[in-house]
């Protein structure tokens, strides 16, 4: 940085004209400094805007898990899917939402939560395609 | 200049890949998304194209076909394919920022500072990310040069061995050998009417080009072609133009097609105006005004030459707009003077250009009150929401109607054809069990 010149700094008598529009008066918020942003259910479910999906439910085979019909499902296509993981499972050409569980020896079961429906098996891991991880749960009530 | 690195990305078969991500039992099998009941061939699936059934081919050429190995048939899902087109070009973004999205499936990214071990693997990774966030298979060409990036990812898409992806590195040999397999049409930028002219001087593959003197092909055909040339030898000198860069984006165009040929302007007249409510709508997404409207005619270009016409013009409004019904008075006023009798007309379309953004201008006509502008931006305003949540087309301009037909420009074929807008409405989510 260069220093050109140095200048005491002496008081100005030059008159500043009044500023000519009206400046609020009146108490600043206390909680100005403190603002934040309101809460948003996007930002809470929609982690991965480009790989999330939503679907509808239909049936009954997952109400164990709370996943009812007429449910929307917020599924994250990108997200990897663990043991445990409610997903989106493609069996038989059809979407479907089960539970995924891994086992030591490389089978993998899919999950129903309604004892009225039995597991489904897979010996490799390439027989079943897995759609999405179900990241959230939306119920609209009284519509 | 030190040279640079391109990957063409293009999605394969997008139209059809878009209804599998929510069908996947459509893996496998053959499925053509034609463009009406009865239309032709906008997207085939490879199983398709391996029955014979050709881009743009009419349905009835290969009925046959169709029933004897059950192809599966899709009218056009847009809301579908411009969501997961979004998808794929915004997850494409993450791979480099230098993105040009070229159409709905093809995107250029410049990938000359993106850190990577080898241009393979990352063609692979970019795959695996794309199938990963969206469900769409994609091929990617890697090369020196956008146009022989393009090469590069048709021999990416042709040969299964080659697992989507292809690099040309711009050696030499190997150039001039895919060169010389390239026909001159097949080249990005050259199309069958200038092809027809090269071939006459015995140029007929893109490796023919090249070897012609520079100077000659800029004085001859034009510094476009130039641009061509310089980049089939591996210049990099082709610029940017992205699609979804909304700050300048230059046009908006709503461009269709007819099944049967209209002649009487009682016929065009609603379809001009919805044509033109449909520009407004996306003019508005935007947050732009235009200055200009063009509208234009066209015959259909395989009868005899007494028998086509094309006609367009462009006038301007006094001030920018973004209010249908000013757009449609002037569109309309355009139609009366281009119009001509005792023609069958095919394909018209209405381009909306010279944009301001909103924030500057209101949405009407000078010499109007501010309170009339702004009663004119409420009603555009409550119009588009009305038409966003309960389906585009609820609410449509009075003229539209007055023709008895389905004037709606995606006009509903049978619902069994269309699938569901699984992305773009609450009640279409598709369902799982």
């Amino acid at each position: 940085m260069n220093i050109l010149s140095i200048h005491p700094v002496i008081p100005s008598t030059t008159p500043y004209p009044l500023v000519s529009h009206h400046v609020p008066a009146g108490f600043p918020s206390p909680a100005e400094d403190s603002l934040e942003r309101s809460l948003s259910l996007d930002e809470l479910l929609i982690v991965h805007p480009e790989s999330t999906f939503f679907v509808r439910v239909s049936g009954d085979s997952m109400q164990g898990a709370g996943i009812f019909p007429d449910d929307i499902l917020v599924v994250d296509k990108q997200k990897e899917a663990i043991t445990g993981s409610i997903i989106i499972a493609v069996v038989n050409g059809e979407m479907t939402v089960k539970r995924l569980y891994r086992s030591a020896h490389g089978t993998i079961e899919l999950h129903a939560e309604n004892p009225h429906y039995l597991p489904i098996t897979f010996h490799h891991e390439e027989e079943l395609m897995i759609w999405g991880v179900v990241v959230g749960v939306v119920r609209t009530l009284n519509t | 200049m030190s040279p640079r690195i391109f990957a063409l990305v293009d999605c394969n078969n997008f139209y059809v890949s878009c209804e599998r991500v929510f069908m996947p039992s459509l893996a496998g099998k053959p499925v053509v998304v034609v463009s009406h009941v009865g239309g032709c061939a906008l997207a085939r699936s490879n199983e398709a194209k391996a029955l014979g059934v050709l881009m743009g081919q009419p349905y009835f050429e290969w009925e046959a076909l169709a029933r004897k190995h059950a192809i599966k048939l899709f009218a056009p899902n847009f809301p579908l394919y411009g969501d997961l087109s979004n998808r794929v070009m915004k997850t494409l973004s993450t791979i480099s920022p230098d993105r040009e999205v070229y159409s709905i499936d093809e995107c250029f990214l410049d990938i000359t500072h993106v850190v990577y071990s080898d241009p393979s693997t990352l063609g692979q990774t970019i795959r695996s990310k794309v199938m990963r966030t969206t469900g769409i298979p994609v091929s990617v060409g890697i090369a020196p040069t956008k146009t022989l990036a393009k090469i590069a990812g048709e021999i990416a898409k042709k040969s299964p061995a080659l697992r989507g992806v292809h690099t040309i590195d711009g050696a030499p040999d190997a150039l001039e050998h895919i060169l010389a397999q390239t026909p001159v049409e097949d080249v990005w930028g050259i199309g069958r009417q200038t092809a027809t002219k090269l071939h006459i001087h015995g140029i007929h593959t893109a490796a023919d080009f090249t070897h012609q003197d520079g100077e000659w092909v800029r004085s001859t055909y034009g510094v476009g072609f130039f641009h061509t040339w310089q980049e089939l030898r591996g210049i990099a000198c082709i610029e940017g133009n992205d699609l979804h860069d909304h700050v300048h984006k230059k046009s908006i165009m709503c461009t269709r097609t007819w099944a049967r040929a209209m002649s009487s302007l009682q016929d065009l007249e609603p379809r001009i105006a919805q044509y033109t409510a449909l520009t407004a709508e996306r003019l508005r997404r935007d947050r732009l005004t235009a200055q200009f409207v063009t509208v234009s005619l066209r015959t259909s270009r395989f009868i005899d030459r007494e028998s086509r016409t094309t006609r367009d013009m462009t006038l301007a409004l006094p001030e920018s707009s973004a209010y249908t019904p000013h757009l449609t008075t002037l569109a309309l006023q355009i139609l009366k003077k281009i119009f001509v009798k005792g023609y069958d007309y095919k394909r018209a379309s209405v381009v909306l250009s010279g944009f301001t953004e909103n924030e500057t201008h209101q949405m009407g006509i000078a010499g109007e009150s501010v309170e009339a502008r702004a009663a004119g931006s409420r009603l555009m305003r409550a119009i588009d929401s009305l038409n966003h949540k309960h389906g585009a087309g609820l609410i449509q301009n009075g003229f539209a109607l007055l023709n008895k037909e389905d004037t709606r420009p995606h006009a509903a074929p049978p619902q069994n054809l269309r699938s569901p807008r699984y992305t773009t409405d609450w009640r279409a989510l598709k369902k799982v069990a």
